[in-house]
């Protein structure tokens, strides 16, 4: 039995150890190769995946109103994820973000499925949100930075936007991008597969934060623009409008708004030229006195309506005879006009024009500003110039047109447009501030005044009952232009506008009103010269300081002046509508007796100005109740009872400070804080 | 017949008198052996909280949630460890049936369809029996009972070996038939772990050489098919063979276990120190440990680790030489490869010496079923030892059948 064993299992137990004993040197001699000999490389591929460098972006800078009201605001905010294989209390966890972020049980089902590893709530919520989710386990927050508007939507066409991913797509904040970007900083932070790892830094350089820049425009003026815009476009179904509201003597944009019924939030007063029509007049008169070809007292005959000049006939709405210049400006006569250009040299009209800034881009401290069209003489045809005296074959943007009105109202020099006041650091050092920019003087001071005090009696014709209102009124032009589509005259397709300023007397305030397409009423007077007046009513009655309120007030007698004003309406109460009727241009003038010998006036009544408020300008008034109101509602209200207002936050009024019914002085800032945020 | 006469006269010396009255005369294989274990699982509970902590809080359970789950089962285990070293090792030979019937029916609960309820399909696989709180890995019973089974067969077989269908095929069919089951959870790791070590018991037993070539002729293009059927395993092998292949993908555990085992450098980054368990370790308590401990420990941990398992193989293949008969040499050989076998398979995975597969580091890595399987053997392993350590001490002692076991080995060592 021995015998036949033919195995040596002793041999056999000796190879299997051996085995065992050279696998172990193996694996001793790879561990020294691996870590010790190639230890360093290892060690550096190691640091290269476990570390990360990460930008710590920098809080964009604050944009402010002229008082230093905030416009935009760079705010933390949280994304909120969701690991549901991390979840461990379901119920709990989808009953708080069911609560805490108002989903659906759908929404929050989704969320919560664990078959899913990861998932990112659509989003972005504040810390009180992130609060009342923390300490659930398998909920997990991204921190971002977002812009924040708390006035809504107010200026956005200025300010532009900036993207999720902190780019920026327009208007100031890419104007300004690289004031307002500030510099990013990084940390290098330990990673792990997924991503960095919570505070586990290494090392780091913090981002400086942007500047702060602050905008020449007026929180209370651009809010009653916005308003009074909107509810003209709304009302005579235009396709869109303009309104800017500049300082005449500092070239300063108080207010600027356009709207573009179904498009973006888009600035088109620098981007988007028209042909202004009968505006473009007084510029045309300007030349004339300027260039000494025609005095305001010279005659001119108009025609009766009807001129052929060079094969093409001019029109006017109303027929006149004889005229004198100042006569035809305020009837706004093309045949007038026409007849006049001929007294004028092509390169003389040409100058003038371009010195008024008209086809040269203003400069403002805006994206892709254009810059008109005004063509050189050169390439003039024979109705060129013609057609240039009543405001045709031009192409002039808004704020070209504002700047060059403020040019007549504050004696003939044209002034740069400014939008940034300053700039300043964080911590509120200024670094730039912008000053008063003459361009250049464009007339002498005597034909700015004449062409001035022709524009209030276009305004304020046949008014002379009302002299004294006529001290403070408006000096302004109306425009009816035909729309070209195209390289054609569009049939029933009209840019209505009005451009003047206010006080006539000593100009403070530039305004310009245009229309597009406007339906219901396309005449300047009718569409774009109410929306004048209720835009400087509301002005008036807000107080605004860019109006030095005491001269006003010494003029009206009353500031919001309800009783006087409206006494003063041939009609009380449909004062509003009739008056303006009367600033009129060439094609639209005279259009209803009645009506063309109405004043152009602020009807500050009954809304505006309530009958028993007490007729003191600086007489106390109690705030109103404006609790519970949407913001914007309370805004307005507290603007018609003469209150300045600062908001803080958004959504549903919560607080107002002062108090309702404590007595204020007019002109007093109510601060009024919104139910969400701060 | 005789060897249940054989076992009862033997038995009643070796667990009675020696351990009470010779306490030096147990040899000091068996006290070794434990001392290693305890060592092994010390230093395992340690690197498995640092490797398992980051990883249990990502689930959102307690960092300590794995570490006091395998404690417990170290706990179970080393009860069992002391009951099978207090075992006589002959039970295993009268046991082996019985194991691996259980073993099977166990296996087949995992394969059958319609009982999901307790083999449920945890990753793609039903590897587990789970009753009540108790989770089971068949195939780690199966390990164990179809090692003890191969060493009583291979007893039987001695005489057979010379002969392909008398000797070899017996063993073949019924490890055909574990290793199918287990292939079936799927769990091809297990599956060729298994028919490895008792390929390697066979192999002690004295199967002849020629067969295994035969065997290999055959089973390779086989189990080519398997691979190449199975996507993953195929992609596996490719990316073993050349990991620039697939930089993401499989080879991205490769590459990070050897970034985790080299960034250890000489003396490791520290314990609880370790960065590769943050995620880029793919399972850094279990298939991966190892790669951990050498980036906490660095080469002397690797080295102390590789020493303590060689050293564990010397004295397990000692008290193989000294077992009192064959059974005792083979079911020693078996429980020793099943412990030291393993443990280098799970270092060559780590550092790509290996194709990638899921092979537990002995003791280490969590797992509990395979822990209680590795501190049986250990007490198997201790029974033999004090076996032979009594025979040595006292040779009247052993029954006649001992003897012509020990007389057989003994010649044989002899003309070696």
């Amino acid at each position: 039995m021995v015998s036949r064993r033919p195995l040596n299992h002793g041999f056999r137990r000796r190879v299997l150890l051996a085995g065992l004993v050279l696998t172990a040197l193996i694996m001793l001699g790879r561990g020294f190769q691996l870590q010790v000999l190639e230890g360093d490389r290892w060690a550096e591929r190691a640091e290269e995946q476990q570390k990360q460098r990460i930008a710590l972006p920098a809080a964009r800078g604050t944009i402010f109103d002229r008082d230093g009201v905030p416009l935009v605001v760079s705010r933390e905010a949280y994304r909120v994820a969701v690991a549901p294989r991390e979840v461990r209390d379901r119920a709990a966890a989808e009953r708080r973000l069911r609560e805490a972020l108002r989903l659906s049980a759908s929404e929050v089902r989704r969320a919560l499925d664990p078959r899913r590893r990861w998932v990112v709530l659509p989003g972005r919520y504040d810390a009180v949100v992130k609060e009342r989710l923390e300490g659930i386990r398998g909920i997990h927050f991204e921190r971002v930075s977002e812009r924040f508007y708390p006035h809504g939507s107010l200026a956005l066409e200025l300010l532009g936007q900036v993207s999720a991913d902190g780019r920026a797509l327009g208007g100031i904040e890419l104007e300004l991008d690289s004031i307002l970007r500030g510099k990013p900083g990084w940390a290098v932070v330990r990673r792990d597969a997924r991503g960095p790892i919570p505070g586990a830094l290494v090392s780091v350089a913090e981002p400086e934060p942007g500047h702060d820049v602050f905008l020449t425009i007026d929180l209370d003026l651009q809010e009653i623009a916005e308003e009074a815009l909107r509810e003209a476009v709304e009302q005579t179904g235009a396709a869109g409008g303009d309104l800017l509201m500049t300082d005449p003597h500092t070239g300063e944009i108080l207010a600027a708004v356009s709207h573009r019924t179904g498009a973006g939030r888009q600035w088109s007063a620098v981007v988007e030229p028209y042909e202004p029509g009968s505006t473009l007049k007084p510029f045309f008169v300007a030349a004339l006195l300027a260039s000494g070809r025609a005095t305001m007292q010279d005659s001119v005959f108009a025609e009766n309506g009807r001129y052929v000049a060079n094969g093409r006939t001019i029109r006017d709405v109303t027929p006149h005879g004889w005229l004198t210049v100042r006569e035809a400006l305020r009837v706004s006569s093309n045949v007038a006009m026409a007849k006049l250009s001929e007294r004028l040299d092509a390169a003389d009209q040409f100058a003038y024009l371009r010195d008024f800034g008209f086809g040269s881009p203003t400069g403002v401290a805006f994206p892709s500003e254009s810059s008109g069209r005004l063509r050189r003489p050169s390439t003039w045809s024979k109705y060129s110039a013609a057609s240039l005296s009543i405001g045709y074959e031009i192409a002039v943007t808004p704020l070209q047109m504002a700047m060059a009105y403020g040019a007549l109202a504050n004696g003939g020099v044209l002034m740069a447009p400014r939008l940034i006041r300053e700039v300043r650091t964080r911590d509120g050092k200024v670094l730039w501030k912008s000053e008063p920019e003459p361009v250049r003087r464009v007339v002498p001071p005597e034909v700015a005044q004449e062409i001035a005090a022709a524009l209030v009696e276009v305004v304020e014709q046949g008014t002379g009952r009302e002299a004294a209102l006529g001290e403070f009124g408006v000096a302004g032009k109306t425009g009816t232009a035909r729309r070209a589509e195209g390289g054609r005259y569009e049939a029933g397709a009209y840019t209505a506008s009005f451009a003047g300023f206010f006080p006539a007397s000593d100009p403070q305030l530039t305004i310009l009103v245009k229309l597009d397409r406007p339906k219901s009423q396309y005449y300047g007077g009718l569409a774009a010269a109410p929306v004048t007046r209720a835009t400087l009513a509301a002005a008036l009655a807000a107080r605004n300081t860019p109006l030095d309120r005491r001269a006003v007030a010494r003029r009206v007698g009353v500031p919001g002046g309800g009783e006087v004003v409206a006494g003063a309406s041939p009609v009380p109460g449909s004062a509003a509508r009739n008056v303006v009727l009367t600033g009129s241009g060439g094609a639209e003038a005279d259009r209803g007796a009645a009506h063309a010998s109405g004043p152009y006036v602020f009807a500050l009544n009954s809304s505006q100005a309530p009958k028993e408020e007490p007729a003191e300008p600086a007489a106390q008034r109690p705030v109103p109740r404006v609790i519970g109101l949407p913001m914007r509602d309370a805004v307005r209200r507290l603007h018609a009872q003469g209150f300045r207002v600062r908001v803080e936050g958004s959504g549903a009024v919560s607080v107002t400070d002062p108090a309702p019914g404590v007595l204020a002085e007019p002109g007093a800032v109510v601060r009024v804080r919104g139910r969400e945020g701060s | 017949m005789p060897h249940e006469a054989v076992l009862a006269a033997g038995a009643e010396p070796v667990e009675a008198a020696p351990a009470r009255a010779t306490r030096l005369g147990i040899g000091w294989e068996g006290p070794l052996l434990l001392l290693l274990t305890v060592t092994l699982l010390s230093f395992g509970l340690v690197s498995l909280y640092s490797a398992s902590s980051v990883m249990a809080q990502t689930l959102g359970l307690a960092d300590y949630h794995f570490v006091v789950r395998q404690a417990a089962g170290a706990a179970v285990g080393l009860v069992l460890l002391v009951v099978a070293a207090r075992l006589d090792y002959r039970f295993w030979r009268r046991f082996a049936w019985p194991l691996l019937a259980i073993a099977v029916l166990l296996l087949l609960v995992t394969v059958i369809p319609g009982t999901q309820a307790i083999a449920p399909v945890i990753k793609g696989a039903r590897r587990w029996l789970v009753i009540g709180p108790v989770a089971l890995q068949p195939s780690e019973i199966a390990k164990l009972a179809v090692l003890v089974w191969t060493a009583m067969l291979a007893v039987k077989k001695q005489d057979r070996f010379s002969s392909l269908s008398r000797g070899l095929l017996p063993f073949l069919i019924i490890w055909g038939l574990i290793v199918l089951l287990i292939f079936l959870q799927p769990n091809l790791s297990t599956a060729l772990l298994i028919l490895l070590l008792a390929t390697l018991v066979v192999f002690a037993g004295g199967a002849r050489i020629g067969h295994f070539i035969l065997l290999a002729l055959v089973g390779l293009p086989i189990l080519w098919r398997q691979v190449e059927s199975a996507q993953y395993r195929l992609r596996r092998l490719a990316a073993f063979l050349d990991p620039s292949q697939d930089p993401a993908g499989i080879s991205y555990q490769i590459t990070q276990s050897l970034i985790a085992l080299g960034s250890g450098g000489l003396f490791g980054r520290g314990v609880g120190r370790g960065q590769q368990k943050f995620g880029f370790l793919p399972e850094p308590h279990n298939d991966f440990i190892f790669s951990m401990i050498g980036e906490e420990w660095g080469f002397i941990g690797v080295a102390v680790v590789v020493v303590l398992f060689t050293l564990f193989a010397l004295v397990g293949y000692r008290v193989a030489r000294q077992a009192p008969d064959l059974f005792g040499f083979l079911l020693a050989v078996a429980m020793t490869n099943l412990i030291a076998v393993q443990a280098f398979l799970h270092m060559g995975v780590a550092m790509a010496l290996v194709p990638t597969t899921g092979v537990t580091l002995p003791f280490i890595s969590y797992g509990r079923s395979s822990l209680l399987v590795c501190l049986v053997a250990v007490g198997i392993l201790m029974s033999i030892a004090r076996a032979g350590a009594a025979g040595q001490q006292a040779p009247s002692a052993t029954g006649p059948g001992g003897w012509g076991e020990r007389l057989r080995l003994g010649r044989l060592r002899r003309r070696a």
